[in-house]
């Protein structure tokens, strides 16, 4: 009765819970380099350093402010995109760990049998 | 049906037998140990190429996986094993059910393991309660012992089936307190309330239920935080974490933080601020700044630590992610502009740094613009130090950018932002409620851990409500929970500094009396003699008048013992009769003897405040920008004797102030701040009907109905209306002072002097009986008594004491004597 009841809850509660951390690991790596804010703001001038500039002005001012303005554009989008690739690598390297957490779950109640075998391979 | 609790055939049952096989002290320690061990074991195969090593290793590994896995089904399967249906759904079901239902599969595991075995024994479920870690903590926070508890157990209930009727309240308190489980502490209050020698127990160390649901609520608490700190890989504790990149879209604002701080994420974990934090008012602030058009708001509160609780709170959540989308992730800044405008001169100084310091928090975006005590920089006020920023930030209010979160006092907002209408339609507001005595309570018991490790001491329950109770009763200056604070940390360190380990409540009467001069707390021996022996104290200072000071004494003894209501002032007391008698004195013997100097008497003269206004006067206005001149006294001195002088005479509308103070002990300001009277005594005394004592006196009359018949003529002439004289404590009546008595009033007012010269000066007096009474005949007069009594004395012995001493004829060590043929010699000089 104890054993199975045991086994609902490794492989019902148990499991669910093991996968809600392996969930957690990778939400923690995009959430430390804020890979979703930083997309959603992708193209957003950096630090808002924006030259502001009216269709009425000069052409020449016009382009000019607006050529700085896609500078700074890059520069953020160049700096988030390092983040997120880095947030990525993160969030692989995460998910790597939260599979094994995973795996060894599962294989939880059989892990006793199998290392009571290498116990006894190693002595043969 | 009524509810049954059988354990047996429940998983209850099957963990109670795990938990015997599989104790806790083995749960915690055996996986860990054993994967140590494994690991050790198999570096050592390693290393010695010893395959019997490594082998060993992989069964401990074996033995380490069992032991971990059966730990985790033990917390998370058998110990809370999921239920049927919903605590209070099965409640109802027992209730309207013909059949027994067995709530037992509802209890908590610490409950099951109380009960277990205990055949009905209520006494022995209790001591098992009280051994969990639960119960430990809450009967240690409630001040009782092991030995307290081992007496609880010693004693009987003659009730029948106790622990089924403890368990079956239990679970009403449970479901109650919207618990899944019915827990320990459920079972506890259940006790205390049901279990009479518990309940007699309370009853005889004065805690109440709402202590024990405190001593809850902070176990609650305390047990929870324990648990967020454990299961660090919770997603609320990673988001909590602060990430990096969250701020690239947003804009520089070098200015603003030269003179601002950074308040989101910072003290997240303010146990003070958790507990203040009252979720209606913190949603109203985050739709409010959520809004698209209205984003700026006004917090309206009395209290600074409330305003910033909540301001703490709603940054952890906005940092956290927890609060509205629109919010979360922006930064809260607390601007000190105080420190921004410090040194600026010139108005264009000024101007320049406020546009400077708005415009980047607008333009960064992600700004939420704290600042303190707005109201101080409008400057409605008419001084020219009160710089005015309105017109300057006037732009940025009304532009949809900038969001801006002010805090004020309720004062600050009635007198200068609800008037700035052009400033006003671009804020919402607001106010912060009166905090209730349970939130009260929760707030100090979360800075409890604090002052514990600080002073390196123990904080009970009742030594927290005591703080509350002397807090509102004694210090009037302060808003909660800004006194009780105060108060606990140093009721902390006068415990710390004795050398105790409990702070104990008169470690807070302690630390009161430190701070008012005042005897707080239980009445003390000397104060209990002292009280006991009013009468003789008085009689030191006056003489004759024993019915007056009976009356007075009697008074005074009901309000220390606790008899008399604590709504209103420690005693009032309307004395009547002719000038010279000793009313005054017995005022100021008053105070002497409660308050511990005469110096504690404010006096009143009434016939100063007859014109119309009076009440402003009194009370002070916004107009005249003049505090009251009572209101302010005593909110000064709160623990003062007020002598209202000649009372009749002053303005009908100001003595009707009177009645709400004599009813409610408070009065409202000009200011609308309230001036609580609840430690002052207050004496109004009057000559009116005086004529008509003198004649009954001299007619010899029945002088037992005098104080009656007084009151009837002072009622029928129209001086004093029936409802301000039926609200004194006491109408004391002063009977005219005969020759006699004069005699005394002139020992008296000599050894006073007597005893002055000799600490002063050396010089002894000695007056002989006849020259006293040589002076009590020139100092008596039947109309005025002994009033001149200190004028005679002053001119006829120490102004004679006065030359003698400047001539060089009275020296340290001489004798100064009087008789009655000196004063006659020197008044023919």
């Amino acid at each position: 009765m104890l054993i199975a009841q045991y086994f609902a809850w490794h492989y019902g509660r148990g499991l669910k819970a093991a996968f809600g951390l392996a969930e957690n690991a990778i939400e923690f790596a995009l959430h430390i380099w804020s890979v979703r804010e930083l997309l959603v703001s992708l193209f957003s001038p950096w630090k808002q350093i924006i030259v502001p500039h009216r269709r009425e002005e000069a052409l020449s001012t016009f382009f000019t402010a607006a050529w700085y303005n896609l500078i700074s554009r890059m520069i953020g989008a160049a700096v988030r995109l390092i983040a997120i690739g880095f947030g990525l690598v993160h969030a692989v390297f995460m998910g790597g760990v939260a599979a094994v957490i995973l795996s060894f779950w599962i294989l939880g109640p059989a892990l006793p049998i199998l290392f009571l075998f290498a116990a006894l391979i190693v002595l043969v | 049906m009524p509810a049954t609790f059988d354990f047996r055939h429940t998983s209850l049952d099957e963990a109670l037998a795990f938990d015997a096989f599989y104790p806790p002290f083995l749960r915690g320690t055996a996986p860990f140990a054993l994967w140590t061990l494994a690991g050790l074991v198999f570096l050592a195969g390693i290393v010695s190429h010893h395959p019997i090593l490594t082998s060993a290793s992989f069964l401990l590994a074996a033995l380490a996986t069992i032991a971990t896995l059966a730990a985790l089904f033990f917390d998370h399967a058998l110990a809370s094993s999921a239920f049927p249906k919903p605590l209070g759904d099965a409640i109802v079901e027992a209730k309207t059910s013909s059949q027994p239902v067995n709530l037992a599969q509802w209890c908590s595991f610490g409950v099951a393991r109380s009960a277990h075995g205990v055949s009905g024994n209520a006494a022995a479920f209790i001591k098992n309660l009280s051994q969990t870690p639960h119960g430990r903590f809450v009967f240690a926070r409630l001040g009782f012992s092991q030995q307290d508890i081992d007496f609880i157990v010693s004693q009987k209930d003659t009730g029948t089936d106790l622990v089924t009727r403890i368990l079956a309240e239990a679970a009403l308190h449970a479901a109650r307190r919207n618990h899944m489980r019915i827990e320990v502490v459920d079972c506890l209050l259940s006790a205390a309330l049901s279990y009479h020698p518990l309940k007699q127990l309370f009853f005889d160390r004065d805690i109440r239920k709402e202590d024990i649901e405190t001593a809850i609520h902070w176990e609650d608490r305390a047990f929870h935080a324990a648990m967020r700190r454990k299961r660090f890989w919770r997603k609320d504790a990673i988001l909590s974490i602060t990430p990096m990149g969250r701020e690239w879209a947003a804009g520089y604002s070098p200015t603003l933080d030269l003179y601002s701080r950074d308040i989101t994420g910072r003290l997240a974990a303010n146990a003070l601020a958790q507990a203040l934090v009252r979720h209606k008012e913190l949603e109203g602030i985050e739709h409010e700044l959520a809004e698209a058009a209205e984003n700026n708001l006004v917090l309206i509160g009395e209290s600074a630590i409330a305003k910033m609780a909540i301001v703490q709170e709603f940054a952890h959540r906005i940092n956290t992610g927890k609060s509205l989308a629109a919010l979360n992730w922006k930064r809260l800044v607390q601007l000190d502009l105080g420190a921004a405008l410090a040194g600026l001169r010139s108005r264009g100084e000024i101007e320049e740094r406020v546009r400077a310091v708005f415009a980047e928090a607008t333009r960064a975006g992600n700004i939420i613009l704290v600042v303190d005590n707005f109201h101080t920089f409008l400057g409605s006020r008419t001084t020219e130090e009160v710089v005015d920023i309105s017109g300057i930030i006037l732009p940025f209010i009304q532009g949809s950018r900038l969001q801006l979160l002010a805090l004020t006092t309720p004062q600050g907002f009635r007198e200068t932002i609800e008037r700035r209408q052009d400033l006003l339609v671009h804020f919402k507001t607001v106010e912060l409620q009166e905090l209730s005595e349970a939130v009260l309570m929760q707030a100090l018991a979360g800075l409890v851990p604090g002052y514990e490790s600080r002073y390196k001491v123990f904080i009970t329950i009742p030594t927290l409500r005591t703080c509350l109770d002397y807090a509102d009763r004694y210090i009037q200056d302060i808003p909660f929970p800004e006194k009780g604070v105060q108060l606990l940390e140093s009721a902390a360190i006068a415990a710390s500094r004795a050398g105790a380990q409990i702070v104990l409540p008169e470690h807070v009467a302690q630390a009161v009396s430190e701070k008012s001069h005042i005897p707080a707390g239980a009445v003390a021996e000397s104060e209990r003699e002292k009280l006991l022996n009013l009468e003789n104290l008085l009689h030191k200072r006056v003489v004759n008048q024993e019915r007056a000071i009976e009356v007075v004494a009697n008074a005074m003894r009901r309000a220390r013992a606790g008899v008399a209501t604590q709504k209103r002032p420690i005693g009032t007391f309307l004395f009547l009769g002719p000038t010279g008698v000793g009313k005054t004195e017995t005022a100021k013997a008053l105070a002497e003897s409660y308050f511990g100097s005469d110096e504690r008497m404010i006096r009143f003269d009434m016939s100063e405040y007859q014109g119309q206004d009076a009440v402003s006067h009194l009370l002070g206005s916004p107009k005249t920008q003049e505090d009251g001149t009572l209101t302010s006294a005593i909110r000064t001195n709160p623990f003062s004797l007020v002598l209202l002088d000649e009372f009749e005479k002053a303005y009908p509308k100001a003595l009707d102030l009177f009645l709400q103070v004599f009813d409610e002990g408070r009065l409202t300001d000009g200011w609308g701040r309230v001036v609580s009277f609840r430690n002052a005594i207050l004496i109004a005394t009057s000559n009116a009907g005086a004529e008509f004592i003198r004649q009954r006196i001299t007619k010899g009359g029945d002088t037992a109905s005098l104080a009656d018949d007084l009151i009837e003529y002072v009622l029928s002439q129209g001086i004093f209306r029936p409802e301000l004289v039926n609200r004194f404590d006491a109408v004391v009546v002063y009977r005219p002072l005969l020759q006699e008595h004069v005699v005394q009033v002139a020992q008296k007012m000599l050894s006073r002097l007597s005893a002055a010269l000799l600490k002063e000066r050396g010089v002894k007096l000695e007056i002989s009986e006849d020259g006293v009474r040589a002076l009590a005949a020139k100092g008596y007069s039947p109309e005025f008594g002994g009033r001149e009594m200190a004028r005679v004395i002053q001119e006829q012995v120490e102004n004679i004491v006065a030359r003698k001493i400047l001539e060089g004829e009275l020296k340290r060590g001489s004798v100064f004597r009087l008789t009655a043929r000196d004063l006659q010699t020197n008044s023919t000089l």
